[in-house]
């Protein structure tokens, strides 16, 4: 969609004058071309530094070998990058004029983008430790278009970055909105886009729960591995922590029969404690002092402990809604929530704002608060699960499943048969009962609704993920069958969205019964074709 | 699925775009037919002449052992004359599954021989279509309709084998057709 407006290189480059500015920017910092913050150069070589490496190893290596012409084209390579940087921060200009955020930069190559205002998904900034220091931040501007930001400020001071966020509020006041959606409920609750209301604080003690919940420590653990790496410094930790003849003498000393067998489960046990504090730590890391705000049509997530992240998502442009919860957040009655947006980043390149955007867009709450959370997500949608008119699969779908557990377990006896002879089969009994067990499980969580505002879907047994997308984003709707599926009489239904995919669950609902499959196919395409 | 069941049209279209366009299942222009046999046999016979070089390479290398170039010449003639019958059988199969509907809902594609889909595109949410034309395509006088849609999996959805004209009447219907705005 963005393709025919934004990536215009013709667009104007200079005020007309002859158009009255619509915003009120007169006394605004971006109404006039602005520039970067100084200390923009010293980021930018921070972020091109990285590609650097190889060959200032392949120069460190040269020098250590008494070659010094390899020391001249360092030099000359880290002359190269600042003067570059220095080149993008003195040619790069942006601005916010009619509706347009202005992008100016190159000196030889003139690239001028212009991103509308309207079509602006997300406005993410990141600070770290070193941008807090100089108190700027680094500011993505996504649309929806594809993978890459559409702009990308690094870096910009804090006031800069407050007052791009609070122009393009103005620029996209719901009169310029064209969304059909919002006009309908515009009467009884005008939305006024200067007051910000507080929706969710996250305590550490939620957080806490969270680290506990999921298992995000092997993270860190992997953090530490690569720095451990990156600077050689394998074989002194290997020294220091596996020191085997120690160990060696230390499980000699123990090696009484089931003693080892004790210490294992102890060790086990540990490492895995560890690795929750680990997730803990991640966790408070990530999301200390998470704050959730709305203003007008704006939602906006700020939180970190060392890099900070600021990001805002127009609720407008929200794709699809999971509630997800495994058994221990089940267990101590919480959930997280995930969004989807059109476009951003995809999974594979996410940024910490962007996957803060989506991925973690509530790292967790309380069951009690997610109703009225919800609620603000979208115009008009309530979110009372119990009082859904929940559709379960195909009753035939246990059987179905059932069968393929055995024939699972049956090809792992013959398997288990081939390895070892007389009682290698056994392994596929033992599997039996586990197989069978997840098959009903299965079967049974999946579960449907259609609502007045558009699907959803729920599914899993360790996780339960609920998932909602709405009928106006609904952009193809299929139903399908396989050659087992025309046995079982049963046929699959899936929803495409514009959403990128960081919520890691799909609308796609295998297993309804052929005739409630083509009700429904029938049911949503009508209403989503209204819309 | 029941097949007859999904010839009703999803909601009354009383005040419809497309009145006068019927609302039943279309099939492809027939002359797809010879077209995917013509390309299928093209196919089958390049893999057959690549095995056959193949087996040469095989037999000058392995001199003397003339069983191994054999065995890989009889396979490769067995699995030609798989996919050459294959090319024979299928498209007329696929042909009989492969059909469209333009209505007031949208754009609806039936297509799948063993695996089987229905795709629905609402016309709001087309962003964009074209048609293509192949070498072989412009002979029989066919093209390919490709439909871009807002969505991820499902962001370009093809119809190959219709004719050209009614490509291009279709591509224009349903450009035509789609609402302005935003689609995301």
């Amino acid at each position: 969609m963005s393709s025919e407006n934004n990536s215009g290189t013709e667009s104007p480059t200079e005020p007309t004058g002859t158009e009255p500015t619509q915003c009120n920017l007169g006394d605004s910092v971006l109404a006039s071309f602005g520039r970067l913050h100084p200390t923009s150069v010293v980021f930018d070589i921070a972020s091109h530094i990285r590609s650097a490496l190889v060959p200032a190893a392949i120069a460190i290596y040269g020098v250590a070998q008494g070659d010094n012409r390899v020391l001249i084209f360092g030099a000359l390579m880290l002359v190269y990058i600042i003067g570059m940087a220095a080149v993008r921060f003195l040619s790069f200009r942006f601005r916010i004029q009619d509706h347009e955020l202005v992008v100016r930069q190159g000196i030889f190559f003139k690239r001028i983008r212009t991103v509308p205002v309207h079509r602006i998904q997300n406005i993410n900034s990141v600070q770290n430790l070193l941008h807090r220091l100089f108190n700027v931040a680094e500011v993505r501007v996504e649309t929806a278009s594809g993978t890459e930001p559409e702009a990308v400020l690094r870096v910009l001071s804090m006031t800069k970055v407050q007052a791009l966020r609070d122009a393009i509020a103005d620029s996209q006041a719901p009169s310029f909105r064209t969304e059909p959606i919002e006009s309908t409920d515009v009467t009884d609750s005008p939305p006024s886009i200067s007051t910000e209301t507080e929706l969710l604080q996250i305590p550490t003690s939620w957080l806490v729960r969270a680290g506990l919940a999921n298992n995000r420590g092997m993270i860190l653990l992997g953090i530490v591995f690569w720095g451990i790496y990156q600077f050689n410094l394998e074989e002194r930790v290997y020294w220091v922590v596996f020191d085997w003849e120690k160990i060696t003498e230390f499980v000699k000393q123990l090696a009484s029969g089931y003693a080892v067998v004790l210490y294992v489960v102890a060790g086990v046990l540990f490492a895995s404690l560890l690795l929750r504090l680990l997730s803990i730590v991640w966790f408070i890391l990530r999301f200390h002092g998470y704050r959730l705000t709305r203003s007008g049509d704006d939602l906006g997530i700020s939180c970190g402990l060392i890099t900070k992240v600021n990001t805002s998502v127009p609720r407008g442009r929200i794709q699809f809604i999971s509630i997800q919860q495994n058994l221990w957040l089940k267990w101590m009655g919480f959930s997280s929530i995930r969004i989807e947006t059109a476009g951003g980043s995809t999974q594979e390149e996410e940024d910490a704002a962007s996957s803060v955007a989506s991925r973690w867009f509530i790292p967790v709450i309380a069951d009690a608060d997610i109703a009225q959370i919800v609620g603000h997500l979208r115009e008009g949608l309530t979110w009372q699960p119990n009082d859904l008119d929940w559709q379960p699969v195909s009753p035939k779908t246990s059987t179905r499943l059932t069968r393929k557990g055995i024939a699972i377990s049956a090809v792992i006896s013959i398997i288990g048969l081939a390895v070892s002879q007389p009682w290698g089969f056994l392994v596929g009994f033992g599997a039996l009962v586990p197989l069978v067990f997840v098959a009903v499980r299965t079967s049974r969580a999946m579960r449907y609704a259609r609502t007045d505002n558009g699907i959803v879907y729920r599914s899993g047994i360790i996780t339960k993920k609920t998932s909602m997308t709405f009928f106006d984003r609904i952009q193809t709707l299929t139903i399908g069958q396989s050659p087992f599926d025309r046995r079982w009489k049963m046929t699959r239904l899936s929803v495409d969205t514009a959403a990128a995919g960081p919520a890691q669950h799909t609308i796609q609902i295998p297993y309804l019964s052929e005739d409630f499959a083509e009700n429904e196919y029938r049911a949503i395409l009508g209403k989503a074709s209204a819309q | 699925m029941d097949t007859d069941n999904c010839q009703e049209s999803p909601t009354p279209t009383s005040n419809a775009p497309f009145n006068n366009s019927p609302s039943e299942f279309q099939s492809l222009d027939p002359r797809s037919v010879r077209l995917d046999v013509i390309s299928g046999l093209i196919s089958a016979l390049g893999l057959g002449a690549m095995i056959l070089v193949a087996s040469i390479i095989v037999a000058l290398v392995f001199d003397g052992m003339a069983w191994i170039p054999l065995l890989v010449l009889a396979t490769g003639f067995l699995l030609t004359t798989l996919l050459v019958v294959h090319a024979l059988r299928w498209p007329p199969r696929d042909y009989d599954r492969y059909q469209w509907r333009l209505d007031a809902v949208g754009l609806q594609i039936r297509r799948g021989v063993i695996w089987r889909h229905q795709i629905s595109i609402p016309i709001a949410r087309v962003q964009h279509a074209d048609v293509s034309q192949g070498p072989l395509e412009r002979k029989f006088e066919l093209g390919t309709l490709t439909i871009h849609t807002a969505g991820t999996e499902n962001a370009s959805v093809t119809i190959d084998g219709l004719a050209h004209e009614t490509a291009i009447e279709l591509r224009d219907k349903l450009v035509a057709q789609r609402k302005s705005g935003h689609v995301v």
